[in-house]
């Protein structure tokens, strides 16, 4: 069942969130708690994020081929969701939680994935990346949390994804510079 | 016309008198600039003294990093070639580099050693190769208990357990552009001197420690991650040279009215070639990761079985928002003399807020005037 868990943080000054609805970075003066009981699966990635040492990492993709059909099938979804954009976050979400299982774990996603236009190393389309791995992936219902977080310095934002003990995507080397404020699970 | 710049110091160029002049001259000469050499430090950009190129002078002047060699015509400069001249050598091995830090550390031989502890890769490799020559290094970093600093925290307690004498400074109270009024005096604008406050703070700790030597990791980014495809044989491109990979303007500027030197040590003799040499034929390398497994049997477990990009954006972020109001004080003295509507106070703050905001060549328009303006107070808070 796909939930999405606010992890609201309070700088001592300010409130943070991320909006459920647009998905943007929210500061408020209000103190905000955090009032959801975390299942163990969130707790487990969340004190992983605090202890990234402790994560599996493989600086490397598993390559995988696709069959021609399937691999057109995953560039439609891959087309689909940047049609969607930032701007429908929570129509992304929900498309993410449809459709065919092409991976048996979103390590191997994210490997495919990492060679479709759009997704070059450094592009700033962490979430669609994440929202896209998530749907083909057949682990991450079981294994998989999506996290949204925030530089607050800054206000720039970013999405990865927790499985298994593992950041499952090769490339991508900068989230522990985000603080997670929202999660999502299927 | 070619003029070397042999020793170990930036030294300054005078075009109108078609000779190197003293650091007291250039200063002198400095005062009277007008707009056209605003403009001209503008068009340079911020890197006159780490990066290879031609530039334009600065009221006549030149600054001639150490260790080169450039060529001078009426309207530019440009920095040619290093003077050390280092190749690249198929043949180098691991033993060639242990070999090189052995003779490169018999120069500092008696001196009291230290190294900046930032809990990153690289300043972690110059630990281990002191720690590797039985050399107990000084430990000086700075330390946060935030949660954007967890990675680099573990890394430090580690090195901590590994030496006899350390300490770590908060983070929070040595943000970037702090005391921007008290900058030293200097012949040309530089972005080093941004970071004065952070540098003066290590390098009055080191004094009070009496470390001599003070090493740090600068230089990784570059002989570790940078793309390298050289011909055997052929001289190493002069962005490895030592003025390009090291904090030179800092050493001088800051460091040596503390008595202590400031040098990096990755960057050192041929250590650049070497590595690259091993390196080569290498793609761009962002994490690092021929260096975390060729030094794995070395370093903790956290660094050779993990890499992640630590972002310094708090750091600069937050330094520009607490300095903001020094900032339109400093712009005031500089806009009131060349009235440059860059230079407006109220725009040089707002813009030192919404620094975050900017895009990559906005940021560094920002930077550069933002040198200028402190180099400006330096020079007329010392009456010159």
């Amino acid at each position: 069942m796909l939930r999405l868990h606010k992890i609201p943080y309070n700088d001592g000054q300010f409130s943070w969130e991320i909006s459920l609805i647009k998905g943007s970075l929210m500061k408020s003066e209000h103190f905000q708690k955090n009032k959801e009981l975390f299942s163990e699966k969130l707790n487990d990635a969340l004190f992983l994020i605090n202890n990234p040492y402790k994560l599996k990492w493989s600086p490397k993709p598993n390559f995988n081929s696709l069959e021609l059909k399937n691999s057109k099938k995953i560039i439609d979804y891959n087309k689909f969701l940047f049609g969607l954009g930032n701007k429908n976050f929570f129509l992304s979400i929900l498309y993410s939680t449809i459709g065919n299982k092409y991976f048996d774990t979103t390590e191997d996603a994210f490997s495919y994935i990492s060679t479709l236009e759009h997704h070059e190393y450094g592009s700033e389309n962490c979430f669609q990346r994440c929202l896209l791995a998530a749907k083909v992936s057949r682990s991450f219902k079981k294994f998989g949390v999506i996290f949204i977080g925030a530089e607050l310095s800054t206000f720039n934002m970013h999405a990865w994804i927790i499985e298994n003990k593992t950041q499952p995507d090769f490339e991508d080397r900068v989230w522990i510079n985000y603080r997670p404020l929202l999660a999502i699970t299927f | 016309m070619i003029f070397k710049n042999e020793s170990n110091r930036i030294i300054y160029y005078n075009v109108h008198s078609n000779k190197i002049i003293s650091e007291l001259e250039a200063l002198n000469q400095a005062s009277s600039i007008t707009h056209e050499d605003y403009y001209n430090f503008i068009s340079n950009g911020l890197n006159t003294l780490r990066r290879p190129g031609t530039y334009k002078y600065f009221n006549g002047l030149a600054a001639v990093p150490p260790q080169t060699l450039i060529k001078v015509d009426k309207a530019n400069y440009h920095i040619l070639e290093n003077i050390p001249q280092h190749k690249i050598n198929p043949n180098y091995s691991l033993t060639d580099l242990k070999n090189e830090i052995k003779f490169l550390l018999q120069k500092y031989e008696g001196k009291k050693i230290g190294v900046e502890l930032s809990g990153g890769l690289d300043s972690s490799l110059v630990i281990e190769a002191l720690l590797e020559f039985k050399i107990d290094p000084v430990l000086i970093g700075f330390s946060s208990d935030s949660f954007e600093f967890r990675t680099e925290r573990i890394v430090q307690n580690y090195y901590k357990n590994k030496v006899s004498e350390s300490i770590l400074l908060k983070y929070e109270d040595n943000f970037a552009f702090d005391n921007l009024k008290e900058t030293p005096i200097h012949p040309i604008p530089v972005s080093e001197s941004h970071f004065f406050q952070r540098h003066k703070t290590v390098a009055l700790t080191a004094k009070n420690m009496g470390v001599d030597i003070l090493f740090s990791g600068e230089a990784g980014d570059q002989i570790l991650s940078f793309p390298v495809d050289v011909s055997p044989n052929e001289t190493i491109p002069c962005e490895y040279g030592y003025w390009c990979l090291a904090e030179h303007w800092s050493d001088q500027y800051v460091f040596e009215n503390y008595g202590t030197q400031y040098i990096s040590g990755l960057a050192l003799g041929n250590i650049p070639s070497i590595i690259l040499s091993l390196r080569n034929g290498h793609k761009w390398d962002p994490m690092k990761l021929w260096a975390r497994n060729t030094f794995k049997h070395c370093l903790p477990r956290e660094l050779s079985h993990f890499a992640y990009t630590a972002f310094h954006n708090s750091w600069i972020g937050t330094g520009l928002t607490q300095a903001s109001d020094s900032i339109a004080e400093i712009s005031e003295i500089a806009y009131a003399k060349y009235k440059i509507e860059a230079l407006k106070p109220n725009t040089m703050k707002n813009s030192a807020n919404a620094y975050s905001t900017f895009n990559e060549e906005k940021r560094k328009y920002f930077l550069s005037n933002l040198a200028f303006v402190t180099w400006y107070f330096a020079l007329i808070n010392k009456n010159l």
